[in-house]
């Protein structure tokens, strides 16, 4: 038990807690954000094969939001040497400091893929009906994106201001 | 440059020459067309429009062009087109197309088509018959009676039906205790019923169908077939095969059909281009011996669409005049190879309206640059120019997809020089002293960088505004609206800079002073002008957020940046024997690709997205219509025209 709470104050486990949730909230909100939108793109090409290509465009704006978690995670492995083999070795307060690094892509990237999935499959609708016009629909799609690249930009730079 | 004049185009000519003319226009392909039928008023001008005759001859090629469709549908159905986007379209001239069009080959073709169609619904809607008889019948497979026999007698009725097969025993016995002349055979049994067929003597009518209504019994009829059910299913399986027979023999035709698909390319380019033409010629107003029509042309062009008109067609009257108030007018841009490109950038925001100038210099300056930094890889900028060179040069796309390719080629440009100085070759693949500096480790700069860039931009987008206040003659709209900002929002940056700070005081408060003095001018009373004054100061954030939001281009050329050493990193991890480095290599080849791909598509999107809502904000309406010239459209060929300007 005391080696279980032991282990829960290490730096090295925080560190990787936050790495960890980077990439598991942000790939789940992608996850779900490409699902809901690949449903009406699906709806789309049953219409209209030839549709394909534009829908998939469209289908991919809410996979970013996985990547920036994936990236952020990435970023903390490396920081903390877990990459390289030899964990370094990192004080608690360190650990805490970044985990709330890895905070704001975490839940942005959740929420935002989620409902970037919602706009790009509202999307859809102006693909199926006036294709010409799809810029329109992937702009609206990027405007909830801005959120997640603010938040990505938030924790890439507290992660590079902490020193360990 | 920019914003071309377009004149309207007036003709008077002789009926006779009247499909000449369109042809004429369709492969000038300089010539929007106004249908002046929505354009003329009044009840007066319907006498001039013609309806039937030529109505029914576009309905005629239209039909025509629908069993084309229809017949490479099908065909595609059973031999796929495999077709690449690259490959080129063969050269036709019109003279061909036509005679192709006439050729009884290609429409017997699409005649078998429609039969083979048909002879597919009716395999199909007897398939499905027989698949039902099956399913109707298969409980019944042990009984052992040709169903045609299965008839009641005189004295005897025989009916085949459900019972719930928990309560076939109580029925039986009921039976033999009431109605002892009687008997109930067991067929089969599922999960819930049994399949029974049961006799009795007529004269027991009544018991037996007392005993039947208490044990939810249900008559089932067979269906009217010769044959015990088990040899009629023997028989469904055997035609299911005849059925996959015929079947192949309609996919084997096709498949020989379809070498004729080139043909019904070629005719259905050359349908679509005579029904363009159709319904141009019905836009004419038309006397007994001559007709009127009216078109948009650029101002540039008018001369030379003139001459060549004069040219085939010496007795027609062409006027050219500039547009009224009242007129729909189409927009021309006319700009440097380098920023046409990025005209599509604004035009799929919206084009110029006719308050706006063209914005597509500045724009093109901006975009470039963001384009460039959002990616920042020296590499992945090679692998985009040469990609987008390559296309230009052997698939010379036309239109909207040329100005892609284009933005494509320049945006690789940029990026390869942002990259250089940012020290990223395929990320950390190839390790090479940045010439600036490296953002992994002093992102703190390139953050200010990316904040200066947008501060620059919002200020051209301030001074563009200004201008165009200016040239409406509003000068004073121009000195309170945008410079009165210029200078706070000046202020407010100098105290950045601490040894400014006494400058940046006097300047801040002049602005906002000015500004709380001026904003509310179209305000009646004082209170009104002072508080919209003081309002407006709210903006302030607005600008601040504007600001903010130029910081993506820091975040997008650190996750390009990150994501390439992610690859890398676990390529690199691969790489411990002979088959390992391959698989390293694989990892590395797909990695960058899908590193370029969603990276291109990020900086496209979110360069976009700084022009229409931190740029074009400030200063520009859009609402234009672009220029639709009525032009030559194939999908499968090239025609060969050798009017085209």
């Amino acid at each position: 038990m005391l080696e279980l709470k032991f282990a829960l104050t290490q730096g090295q486990f925080l560190s990787l807690l936050g790495a960890a949730l980077a990439v598991l909230l942000a790939g789940i909100g992608s996850a779900i954000g490409v699902g809901i939108a690949g449903q009406a793109a699906a709806g789309v090409v049953t219409e209209d094969p030839g549709k394909f290509g534009q829908t998939l465009l469209l289908q991919a704006l809410p996979g970013t939001q996985g990547i920036y978690g994936l990236l952020t995670g990435f970023v903390i492995m490396q920081k903390i040497g877990i990459i390289g083999g030899n964990i370094a070795e990192i004080s608690t307060v360190s650990g805490l400091l970044i985990f709330a690094a890895a905070m704001p892509i975490a839940f942005v990237g959740l929420m935002s893929a989620i409902y970037q999935g919602k706009a790009s499959a509202a999307g859809m609708g102006i693909v199926a009906k006036r294709p010409e016009e799809l810029a329109k629909g992937i702009t609206y799609a990027a405007m909830v994106e801005t959120y997640a690249v603010l938040a990505l930009l938030a924790s890439i730079l507290m992660i590079f201001g902490i020193n360990i | 440059m920019a914003i071309v004049d377009v004149k309207k185009m007036s003709i008077i000519a002789l009926r006779r020459d009247k499909s000449k003319f369109v042809e004429m226009f369709q492969r000038l392909g300089r010539v929007e067309i106004i249908d002046i039928r929505e354009t003329t008023p009044g009840e007066d001008w319907n006498r001039f429009f013609e309806a039937r005759e030529s109505a029914r001859e576009l309905t005629d090629i239209q039909g025509k062009l629908g069993d084309i469709q229809f017949a490479m549908d099908f065909l595609a159905r059973y031999v796929p087109v495999k077709k690449s986007i690259f490959a080129e379209k063969p050269i036709y001239d019109e003279a061909a197309m036509e005679e192709l069009s006439r050729s009884k080959k290609l429409w017997s073709v699409v005649a078998e088509c429609r039969e083979l169609e048909t002879r597919l619904n009716g395999l199909k809607s007897e398939e499905m018959r027989l698949a039902s008889t099956v399913d109707m019948l298969s409980p019944w497979e042990g009984l052992d009676v040709p169903l045609q026999e299965l008839k009641p007698t005189d004295k005897v009725a025989v009916y085949p039906g459900n019972l719930p097969s928990v309560s076939v025993e109580k029925v039986k016995a009921l039976l033999r205790e009431k109605a002892p002349e009687s008997c109930i055979e067991v067929i089969s049994t599922d999960r819930e019923l049994a399949y029974v067929l049961l006799l009795y003597r007529k004269s027991l009518e009544q018991e037996v169908s007392e005993i039947l209504k208490e044990n939810s019994w249900s008559r089932v009829e067979l269906p009217q077939i010769e044959g015990t059910p088990s040899h009629v299913i023997a028989m469904a399986a055997e035609k299911a095969g005849e059925f996959q027979a015929a079947r192949q023999s309609v996919a084997d035709r096709a498949a020989e059909l379809s070498e004729s698909r080139t043909e019904l390319e070629v005719v259905y380019d050359y349908y679509n281009m005579i029904s363009g033409r159709m319904g141009v010629e019905g836009t004419t107003g038309n006397t007994r011996e001559t007709f009127y029509m009216e078109g948009w042309v650029a101002g540039p062009d008018a001369d030379k669409v003139k001459k060549a008109v004069l040219k085939k067609i010496p007795e027609a009257h062409i006027v050219f005049s500039d547009p009224g108030d009242q007129d729909d007018v189409p927009v021309v841009l006319k700009n440097h190879g380098f920023v046409e490109p990025f005209e599509m950038i604004t035009d799929l925001y919206s084009p110029p309206g006719k308050k706006d100038f063209d914005p597509n210099i500045l724009v093109s300056i901006f975009y470039f640059i963001f384009f460039g930094m959002m990616i920042s890889d020296a590499g992945y900028g090679i692998v985009l120019t040469l990609l987008g060179f390559w296309v230009l040069k052997t698939v010379k796309p036309k239109g909207i997809l040329k100005k892609l390719f284009g933005l494509i080629t320049l945006g690789g440009i940029s990026t390869f020089f942002w990259g250089a100085m940012f020290g990223g070759w395929f990320g950390d693949l190839i390790v090479v002293r940045p010439i600036w500096m490296n953002p992994l480790e002093d992102p703190m700069s390139l953050l200010v960088f990316s904040f200066a860039l947008g501060i620059i931009q919002i200020y051209v987008g301030l001074g563009a505004a200004a201008y165009k206040n200016i040239k409406a003659g509003r000068t004073l709209d121009a000195v309170f609206d945008q410079g009165l900002w210029a200078v706070l929002l000046a202020g407010l940056i100098m105290f950045a800079y601490p040894p400014l700070a006494g400058a940046a005081k006097v300047l801040s408060i002049a602005g906002a002073a000015g500004l709380v003095l001026t904003q509310g001018r179209s305000k009646k009373n004082i209170f009104g002008k002072l508080s919209s004054g003081l309002l407006s100061l709210y903006s302030v954030t607005g600008y601040l957020s504007d600001v903010l939001s130029y910081s993506r281009i820091l975040a997008l050329g650190l996750a390009t940046g990150v994501i390439a050493m992610v690859v890398n990193t676990m390529a690199k991890m691969l790489g411990f024997n002979v088959i390992g480095y391959i698989l390293m290599a694989v990892a590395l080849v797909v990695g960058h690709i899908f590193n370029i791909a969603i990276n291109a598509l990020g900086a496209y999107v979110h360069s976009s997205r700084l022009q229409y809502v931190e740029f074009f904000g400030k200063f520009y309406e859009g609402g234009g219509r672009t220029f639709n010239p009525f032009v030559i459209k194939t999908k499968y060929t090239n025609l060969l025209n050798e009017e085209e300007i």
